[in-house]
């Protein structure tokens, strides 16, 4: 009988794993945090962009630019232009150790490692203006021009910017445009309707029956684009030249957000559905989530990225970790799918130098150069392949050109004489060819409006095959009402005392009843006829002025001055619409969202003094008209 | 001749003058109006009421009032009148207006109307200027001043007592319901007050329409309203006083102005949270603000 004896070392196997789990994380502390901070990177610039986040700090500023100095050596080395992430997390720390307004000097050293952060520079900008140091001005502002131009996330940022922008101020123009036409023929809206509704108790039931249409499709959920229109169509009958052109404006502005929201909705998809994150920013920060594969090949259909783009993408990720070959191939795949362009070559000689194949690099420069012969890169790239392949004679000859083209590469601060190491400067991911690839899907705009949110929020309930036809429709109901309208019985409510009368043929002549026109001022009557006047001519004016602060100023509207109105108009519109896009910026605790803060503060600062001299110029306007129709604030 | 009516009355004036079978003119100025008389032999032809302080008492108006002209037609008559300067009368016959004889009547009560109120004037001054006056054609018998004088004198002194039958205030007139009644029993000038009542319930203006002067007029009605045919009544002081319904009207502009106010701040408050809502919410500025992600 054999008696079995347990063996120890199957036993305590669990536990020496266990243990030696512990100390490998034990032993590699930094790498495993590098791990989360900077995903995707080879090793040592993990490592070394760790060491720069802590080097950061007040009066630190000798330490940080030895780190950044070490840094830019192994990010160049491997083809690394930009590392965004650091700033971000150098402002989260300034922010947690409360130093954060010291980070100007850190942000200028650190700008030389994450030169495709414009917020980055964006910050330095405002720091300069802050300082009014104005011969850093130019430069950081030509940084972040440089960065907004070379960084995929960053031009098409300043795009979808532009386009917000545009599409807020429309907006606002035409949420303006419509309450104050409204506002503007209320008075005489408030006659015709129930006279044509045959509505019971006129006097009491007017106000509110107009109200009520007022409020209607609001309570309906309309979206605002329709609302607009509605408004807008109720008070056509009773306008001057001046409002129907700003109507006709409005009109066009609305077919300008409709064509704006598909604008954003196609950006978001080319971005690869995550703009922060996706393909397009790999030059700055590794991607942790790719374009779904469903969109490769599929490149020029409902604004999903270029597929290419994408394998180029994938390829500077596979660089930027070091895994060389594989960018090699997919470098190659590319070249052979029939993007030769200067860009791939440039990459691919990098990689080709990092495997030892020299002579083949050489090629892939000198191709990139003599194909694009402005391209600063690739020539600096030839330089250094002469150096190091110790042909001196031709380094020397092309060394001049080769240094000032590096130096000229905005946003980058190349210092060519502190990169005679083997440094290489890759090429960034080519935003031309998104851009223009974007361009060529002029059709996807019409046929991808429907799609996207402004769409849902700005014209439901209409489907998107109508919208436009609807616009025409308002525009064309708009004219024919007009014209109608000149041969049918309405109110007119003259603008110097809100008299109402009613009136066939309305047209500018009758904005002013008889009393105005003979400008008798309260009026020529004694007694209670002449108090009524007076109230008339009060309650007319409350009603101006009260307009006045809550549109500000459509006051001017009342006085008959459209232009100075339309001018006005415009000014306030982009504050508020500076408002409006920089509100949803904030609160998430980044360098962006500091800067967005500011912003916000200086729009509502500028948005409320237009408020008030908009509503004081409103009220203003019209009591000056009315003192020419001897409508003073004195009864007699 | 000329002098004060407090010297020389009135009807003193017009007895000489009609006495002594005088030709001219004879100016009243007394109580802020003026009026011309035109005598012929002592026969009152013509008379020119003041047109600023008595328009009641000028021929067109007189047949407006009794509705023989709309006022726009009195309009354009005064303006071919104007024209061609010729009387008003000559104008209203020509046009087939109104016939030579009820023009005759009404220039009659003219005539009467005016003296009447003469008469009444205590304190002024008069003037006589002697000239010829050829008497109008329109004349079928002249006016004789001493008649109408004693008109007149009767009027001053029953004026008071038939007054009193009246409310004090001002009334108005309406047939009574039910009543039947031959109008020819009636004497004539009651005939044409009851005559005349269909066409408004004003008295003056049924006066008018019967061409009698006020006091004939009063005396008329009293006849008809003795003999239970109308009925009289005191008219509403809401409709007597005009200022009351404009100060009535004021008071409702001013709340249906409040009411206004309230409920357009009620929309505008609306209309605020809405343009909150589609621009300024979180969800609108996280739309605007999707930019904002490419640098993130």
């Amino acid at each position: 009988m054999m008696i079995e004896v347990p063996s120890g070392r199957v036993r305590s196997s669990p536990a020496m794993i266990l243990f030696f789990f512990l100390v490998f994380l034990l032993g590699f502390p930094v790498r495993s945090g590098a791990d989360d901070l900077f995903p995707g990177y080879a090793s040592e610039v993990r490592a070394q962009a760790l060491r720069v986040v802590e080097a950061a700090g007040p009066g630190k500023e000798e330490e940080l630019a030895i780190e950044v100095r070490g840094l830019r050596k192994k990010m160049y080395s491997h083809g690394i232009l930009s590392v965004n992430a650091i700033p971000e997390l150098v402002f989260r720390r300034a922010d947690r150790e409360g130093w954060k307004n010291g980070l100007g000097p850190a942000f200028r050293l650190i700008a030389e490692i994450s030169p495709l952060s414009a917020p980055v520079w964006a910050w330095m900008v405002m720091e300069d203006i802050r300082g009014l140091r104005f011969s850093d001005l130019f430069p950081d502002l030509a940084g972040l021009s440089g960065a907004i131009w070379r960084f995929g996330p960053a031009r098409l940022g300043y795009a979808v910017w532009l386009v917000s922008f545009a599409l807020a101020a429309a907006s606002w123009f035409v949420v303006w445009t419509s309450i104050a036409l409204f506002l503007r023929a209320r008075p005489s809206l408030e006659l015709d309707i129930p006279r044509v509704l045959r509505l019971p108790y006129r006097n009491y039931l007017s106000p509110l029956a107009v109200a009520v249409l007022f409020l209607l499709p609001l309570f309906a959920g309309f979206g605002f684009a329709v609302v607009a229109c509605y408004w807008m169509v109720l008070s056509v009958a009773y306008l001057r030249r001046g409002e129907l052109m700003l109507m006709s404006i409005a009109i066009l502005l609305i077919v300008g957000i409709f064509f704006g929201g598909s604008m954003l909705h196609l950006a978001s998809g080319v971005a690869g559905g995550a703009p922060g994150e996706g393909y397009l920013g790999v030059d700055g920060s590794i991607p942790r989530t790719w374009p779904s594969e469903s969109g490769k090949g599929q490149a020029q259909g409902s604004g999903a990225a270029p597929s290419w783009l994408v394998l180029f993408s994938r390829a500077r990720t596979k660089m930027q970790a070091g895994d060389h070959a594989g960018a090699e191939r997919l470098w190659t795949e590319l070249i052979e799918s029939g993007q030769d362009l200067p860009e791939v070559r440039n990459n691919r000689g990098i990689n080709r130098v990092k495997q030892g194949r020299m002579r083949a690099a050489l090629s892939d420069f000198e191709a990139a150069f003599v194909k694009r012969p402005g391209e600063g890169a690739a020539l600096w790239n030839v330089y250094q392949g002469y150096l190091q392949m110790f042909n001196l004679e031709r380094a020397r000859m092309i060394q001049p050109l080769a240094w000032d083209r590096v130096q000229k590469l905005s946003p980058f601060r190349f210092r060519p004489s502190d990169m005679e190491a083997g440094e290489w400067v890759g090429s960034p991911l080519p935003v031309d060819e998104l851009f223009w690839e974007t361009l060529q899907r002029g059709n996807d705009l019409y046929r991808e409006a429907g799609e996207g949110e402004v769409y849902r929020m700005f014209f439901r309930p209409l489907s998107p095959g109508v919208a436009l036809l609807f616009l025409f429709a308002v525009w064309l109901t708009s004219v024919i009402w007009r014209f109608f309208s000149l041969r049918v019985w309405v109110h007119t409510a003259c603008r110097g005392c809100g008299t109402r009368t009613l009136i066939v043929g309305i047209r500018e002549s009758t904005d002013f009843c008889n009393m105005c026109r003979m400008q008798v001022g309260w009026g020529i009557q004694e007694g209670e006829e002449k108090e009524r006047r007076i109230q008339g001519i009060r309650m007319h004016r409350n009603s101006v002025r009260a307009g006045s602060v809550v549109v500000p100023g459509s006051g001017g509207l009342w006085s008959g001055k459209e232009g100075w109105t339309m001018l006005y108009v415009v000014l306030l519109c982009l504050s508020l619409a500076a408002v409006s896009v920089s509100i949803g910026a904030r609160g998430k605790g980044d360098i962006l969202s500091d800067l967005e803060s500011i912003v916000a503060r200086w729009a509502f600062l500028v948005t409320g003094v237009l408020w008030i001299i908009g509503a004081a110029w409103g009220i203003r306007s019209f009591g000056r008209m009315q003192q020419t129709l001897k409508i003073s604030g004195k009864r007699g | 001749m000329q002098g004060k009516i407090a010297d020389f009355s009135i009807p003193e004036i017009f007895q000489l003058v009609t006495s002594q079978q005088k030709s001219g003119a004879l100016t009243i100025r007394g109580d802020e109006r003026e009026t011309i008389f035109l005598f012929s032999d002592g026969m009152i032809v013509d008379v020119q009421p003041d047109r600023q302080k008595a328009p009641s008492t000028l021929i067109g108006n007189m047949l407006v009032d009794a509705g023989y002209l709309t006022a726009e037609e009195l309009r354009r008559i005064l303006s071919i009148q104007e024209k061609e300067n010729r009387k008003i009368g000559e104008i209203l016959v020509e046009r087939g207006k109104i016939s030579r004889e009820k023009l005759a009547q009404y220039l009659y009560l003219q005539v009467k109307d005016s003296l009447y109120f003469s008469l009444r004037i205590k304190e002024g001054d008069y003037r006589f200027e002697v000239f010829a006056v050829r008497p109008p054609t329109w004349m079928a018998t002249p006016m004789r001043g001493d008649i109408l004088l004693m008109e007149g004198m009767q009027f001053l002194d029953e004026y008071a007592w038939i007054r009193e039958k009246f409310p004090p205030e001002r009334f108005k007139i309406a047939r009574k319901l039910g009543v039947k009644i031959d109008p020819m029993a009636l004497p004539p000038q009651e005939r044409e007050v009851w005559g005349a009542v269909y066409s408004s319930s004003d008295p003056y203006l049924v006066f008018r329409k019967a061409c009698l002067t006020w006091h004939e007029g009063l005396k008329a009605l009293w006849g008809l309203w003795d003999r239970g045919l109308v009925e009289i009544s005191p008219v509403d002081s809401e409709t007597q006083d005009t200022g009351r319904a404009v100060r009535e009207d004021i008071a409702r502009r001013f709340s249906i102005g409040c009411v206004r106010a309230a409920i357009w701040s009620l929309a505008a408050i609306v209309a605020g949270f809405w343009v909150y809502r589609i621009l300024l919410s979180p969800p609108a500025s996280h739309l605007l603000a999707g930019w904002a992600e490419f640098y993130r």
